[in-house]
């Protein structure tokens, strides 16, 4: 957690650092009051020095690594699964990912029910027979819903579904 | 009395079995269209729209605008069970709202909301009934400088806000505000950090991170300890939802005090329902004799928003029938309605069609009733969703948050963004920065600049135009007061010998 | 503890599942029946009616009330889907409909924002990129003042904006933004220097207006009409080039000596590559809907516009020059300094 916290924080150091490069190109001052790069330059700044005790912080942390912290509310790292929960989490958020990438692709009625059938598959651990029953249910229902009563455009996939 | 014979003839209007049943259309639609992530009342209203081509103008706004406030409730359900906010003025709610349900009192939480959106809610449409040309009057007061200064006392939410550590939440009200300078500038009419992608212009649309921080975020932190949130079995009884005694004391006062910042906030044009609600839930902690509870479930953390977003969506109608303008995009969409319909919105509106104003005013209250009644009944039911194993419930999250965000303007940009989104949400949520407060500087961010802008021009530079207007003036004390509170309340704490405040350790410096 | 769902439960769901897909497609079948007749030829498949912009806005109000007439009149029997995409200054739904080359069942609503916005913003396609079919109306803009306004008259406002620059301020809606175009040929025009106040949308402008925060500022007539009728804004000039038949007593800019023209035009345009003879039959349709009784009061008087056919070629010519001439003004302006 603390690698994690330190990283965090560089992290903001990073885009405080780049906001204010990006800033100096755009006016910071207008003909009457701030300019469209005023805003942002000193929101560069902030980052940066919010930055400095985020850091502090996170090193501080470091060094108190005394035995009464471990079971204080963050001590757990930020990779810290439950035991059993990494794989689902992985095929969970590569599917998501999926799904928002394929999503034009494929046509949403493709795209959700391959979604629905991995993760009620994989990551809810249902049977065969319920995980392809809401597979094929889901699009039908979002497509009626959506499509139909909403008359919300979602994307079709060449056949038209 | 003119006021109790137009009021009359209104409820004439809005209690012909016509229009009772389409104010229950409407409210229902609304109720359903609330609880979809993305489909918010703007989009929903526009997606109706179209069916109210040729239908009697009257019963076509009473529909529309059950549905704005029906979605008023409607969004507080997602924001309880999984901390999606369907709405953007139910954003605050998550803060207790989901903490209440992870508890297992996800049924009070909704009860909580439901009562104080009627109550609230209904005290705005009396508002809206008695002091509608006093309200117009007072919202045309608010020029750019007293924008700002209103925007200004609303920063003072961040302290509520922030979490459990102030710097963090500090950085995330920040990144907020950087990501609301992203697209174009109106005032230079030049684009902000675009890079040359035209999409990017309009910038991220507030919805679209919200769904991703907040409901894909909460997931894949979720997933990685699904035992951390087991099955809970709630009872279907509609008495499950109705607050205890002790629930009740503490709520009444954070309901009370959220409908009357609702329904002034509210009736501003452009600062409407989430601005309203953030403030509430900041007045609200620090009323509070334990600001402590705040942000871990406490009832009041839910009672005070919900009621402010509900009060501000009925005072946001004061703009719309007084003066001919629409005061929020909800209203916008109403007021495109108007015109749909044949009718010229205006000052001259009550007299020129006074069953139509007049008639829209009754259904509010007829609408609030229908509200209360289906949703005392139906909170069980919702509240029952979390008996659905977690794993089968995130699936679902991102199937909603992905055609949510689609759905928001048909744009396949807005389901990547989303993600992306959802992606920097797990990563606030693991390292503990508040989410929320990223979602306060998106809404605020751009309010706060432009109105500051604004006014600088309007002065030619001179900074003294915020001191010099008395709204603007006692505005701005106010919230340099709100902000020092804090630090002057630990003072009296110290001098009384009580024990500190613990974390709460305040600034004092705002963004600009 | 991670309970296992019980199997009973998991068929419980999804029995319900399928029930309520059952219930959804029986009431749905009702209403799908009746649009599915569809002609043998053109246009035999729905109609995608893109807007670039929100709903409840002038673009969304402009294709529902296209297709309304259409429908209503009998000229047509096409199914329109009339679908909003909006944001990026109408870029999103401009992208859309420019990625659909070819493509004969697409429109797009066009508004001058179209000519003004590839120059102003940079934005990536401009009319070049779309096929022509018909400018339909011309909509005005008023140059209006609260009721208790000390200027009387479009001079007077002039003469305080020449004595001292930048006292008299007007509220518009985003620097590069029609109105502010519009601010700028007046002021070449009379060499008056007005101070402009950017707002969010056009309701924001009028509450500031109606508060006396800002002067003056622009609007179309149908956004104030309301205002106008209880005497709360009063008119002092019309940026057409002829005074509206509802507002006889308002001069327009050009009656008082000052060189300005601006007007808004609305239109309809294809994707690229759309076949000459599908824009034609648009052309042919919308010009044959535009002279029915319905368009004429319910949409062009109703919102004080102006009838302003024009066919694909005339269509095309006008947005040519258009764009040279906001290039020039913009240039001027100093608007594309960056960017």
């Amino acid at each position: 957690m603390r690698v994690a916290e330190t990283i965090g924080a560089l992290c903001v150091t990073l885009l405080g650092i780049t906001t204010i490069a990006l800033a100096r190109q755009l006016p910071y001052e207008a003909e009457y009051g701030p300019g469209p790069g005023f805003l942002p330059l000193w929101l560069g700044v902030t980052l940066v020095v919010l930055s400095v005790f985020l850091v502090r912080n996170a090193l501080q942390e470091r060094a108190s690594v005394a035995p009464a912290d471990a079971e204080a509310d963050h001590s757990q790292g930020f990779w810290q699964f439950a035991p059993g929960a990494f794989a689902p989490w992985l095929i969970f958020f590569v599917s998501t990912l999926a799904v928002s990438l394929l999503l034009e692709r494929l046509g949403f009625a493709l795209s959700i029910g391959l979604f629905m059938l991995v993760t009620m598959r994989w990551v809810a651990r249902q049977s065969w027979l319920p995980t392809i029953i809401l597979a094929l249910a889901t699009p039908i229902l979002l497509y009626l819903a959506f499509v139909r009563i909403l008359m919300v455009p979602l994307p079709l996939a060449p056949p038209g579904f | 009395m003119d006021l109790l014979q137009n009021l009359a003839n209104g409820f004439s209007v809005a209690l012909t079995p016509t229009n009772i049943f389409f104010a229950f259309v409407g409210v229902l639609a609304g109720q359903i269209i609330g609880v979809l992530p993305g489909i918010g009342s703007v989009v929903g209203i526009s997606l109706l729209l179209p069916l109210t081509f040729g239908m009697d103008p009257t019963s076509a706004i009473i529909m529309l605008a059950g549905i704005y406030y029906g979605s008023q409730y409607g969004g507080t359900i997602t924001s309880v069970l999984i901390n999606m906010p369907g709405e953007a003025a139910t954003v605050a709610t998550t803060l207790d709202g989901y903490q209440m349900a992870r508890q297992g009192r996800a049924a009070k939480a909704l009860g909580i909301a439901t009562i104080g959106s009627f109550i609230a809610g209904t005290f705005g449409v009396v508002v809206v009934t008695l002091l509608s040309p006093t309200l117009a009057e007072f919202a045309l007061r608010f020029g750019p400088p007293e924008y700002f200064a209103l925007i200004l006392l609303g920063f003072t939410a961040i302290g509520a806000v922030a979490g459990s550590s102030l710097v963090k939440g500090l950085t995330s009200v920040t990144v907020g505000l950087l990501i609301s300078t992203i697209g174009l500038d109106i005032m230079s009419g030049r684009p902000r950090f675009t890079f040359g992608e035209d999409w990017l212009l309009s910038g991220f649309s507030f919805i679209v991170v919200a769904i991703g921080v907040f409901g894909i975020g909460e997931a894949l932190d979720g997933m990685m300890t699904p035992a951390g949130h087991p099955i809970i079995r709630t009872s279907l009884s509609w008495r499950e939802s109705l607050p205890s005694a002790a629930e009740w004391i503490r709520s009444r006062g954070a309901i009370v005090r959220g409908g009357l910042v609702g329904t002034l906030v509210g009736v501003l044009p452009g600062a409407g329902s989430t601005l309203a609600s953030f403030m509430a839930y900041s007045v609200e902690r620090n009323a509070s004799k334990h600001p402590e509870e705040f942000g871990k479930g406490a009832i009041e953390g839910v009672a005070a928003p919900e009621s402010a977003n509900n009060a501000a969506s009925a005072s946001a109608m004061i703009p719309l029938l007084t003066l001919g303008v629409p005061g929020s995009g909800t209203t916008a969409v109403l007021l495109g309605g108007f015109l749909l319909w044949g009718l010229r919105p205006g000052p001259l509106l009550f007299t020129q069609h006074p069953e139509f104003a007049w008639g829209l005013i009754a259904s509010m209250y007829i609408g609030n009733v229908m509200l209360v009644v289906l949703n005392i009944f139906a909170n069980p039911i919702f509240a029952a969703m979390l008996w659905i194993p977690y794993a089968i419930q995130v699936a679902f999250v991102v199937l909603f948050a992905v055609v949510g965000a689609y759905s928001l303007s048909n744009n396949p940009f807005d389901v990547v963004v989303m993600i992306a989104f959802g992606v920097l949400g797990f990563a606030m949520k693991r390292l503990d920065y508040s989410a929320a407060g990223l979602i306060l500087g998106l809404v605020l961010g751009p309010l706060a600049e432009k109105s500051l802008r604004q006014s600088l021009t309007l002065s030619r530079g001179d900074w003294s135009i915020f001191f010099e207007r008395p709204v603007s003036a006692v505005l701005m004390v106010l919230a340099i007061a709100v902000l020092l509170w804090p630090l002057v309340r630990k003072a009296l704490i110290r001098r009384a010998g009580l024990p500190g405040a613990g974390d709460d350790v305040q600034y004092t410096g705002g963004e600009e | 503890m991670m309970t296992t769902p019980s199997k009973f439960r998991i068929w419980a769901m999804s029995l319900v599942a399928l029930l309520t897909v059952g219930m959804a497609f029986t009431s749905w079948s009702g209403q799908a029946s009746g649009a599915s007749q569809l002609p043998e030829n053109y246009p035999d498949q729905p109609i995608e009616f893109v807007v670039q912009y929100a709903p409840g806005g002038g673009s969304d109000n402009f294709a529902r009330m296209i297709t309304s007439v259409l429908a209503q009149e009998g000229l047509s029997d096409a199914t329109f889907n009339v679908v909003n995409r909006e944001g990026g200054s109408g870029s999103i739904g401009q992208a859309y409909v420019a990625g659909k080359a070819g493509d004969n069942y697409t429109l797009m609503t066009m508004t001058s924002a179209l000519v003004t916005g590839p120059i102003v913003l940079d934005l990536e396609h401009n009319y070049e990129d779309f096929t022509p079919i018909a400018r339909l109306a011309a909509d005005q803009l008023l140059i209006v003042v609260p009721a208790d306004s000390e200027f009387q008259t479009i001079e007077d406002l002039i003469e305080a904006a020449q004595a001292e620059p930048d006292v008299v301020s007007w509220g518009g809606t985003g620097l590069g933004g029609e109105d502010s175009l519009l601010l700028g040929q007046l002021e070449q025009a009379s060499g008056a220097n007005l101070n402009y106040i950017s707002f969010e949308s056009g309701g924001e402008v009028q509450v500031a207006l109606l508060g006396g925060h800002v002067d003056v500022a622009s609007s179309n007539p149908n956004e104030i009409i309301g205002q106008l009728e209880a005497g709360e804004l009063r008119p002092l000039a019309v940026a057409g080039d002829a005074r509206l038949t509802a507002l006889p007593d308002v001069p327009t800019l050009q009656e008082k000596e000052f060189d300005v023209l601006y007007q808004q035009a609305r239109g309809v345009v294809g994707p690229p590559g759309m076949d000459p003879e599908v824009a034609q039959y648009w052309a042919d349709l919308l010009k044959e809907m535009t002279e029915t009784e319905r368009w004429q009061t319910e949409y062009l008087e109703k919102n004080m516009l102006l009838d302003a056919y024009l066919g694909p070629e005339e269509f095309a010519e006008w947005m040519a020059e258009e764009t040279e001439a906001t290039e020039a003004l913009v240039e001027e302006m100093g608007l594309n300094e960056t960017s």
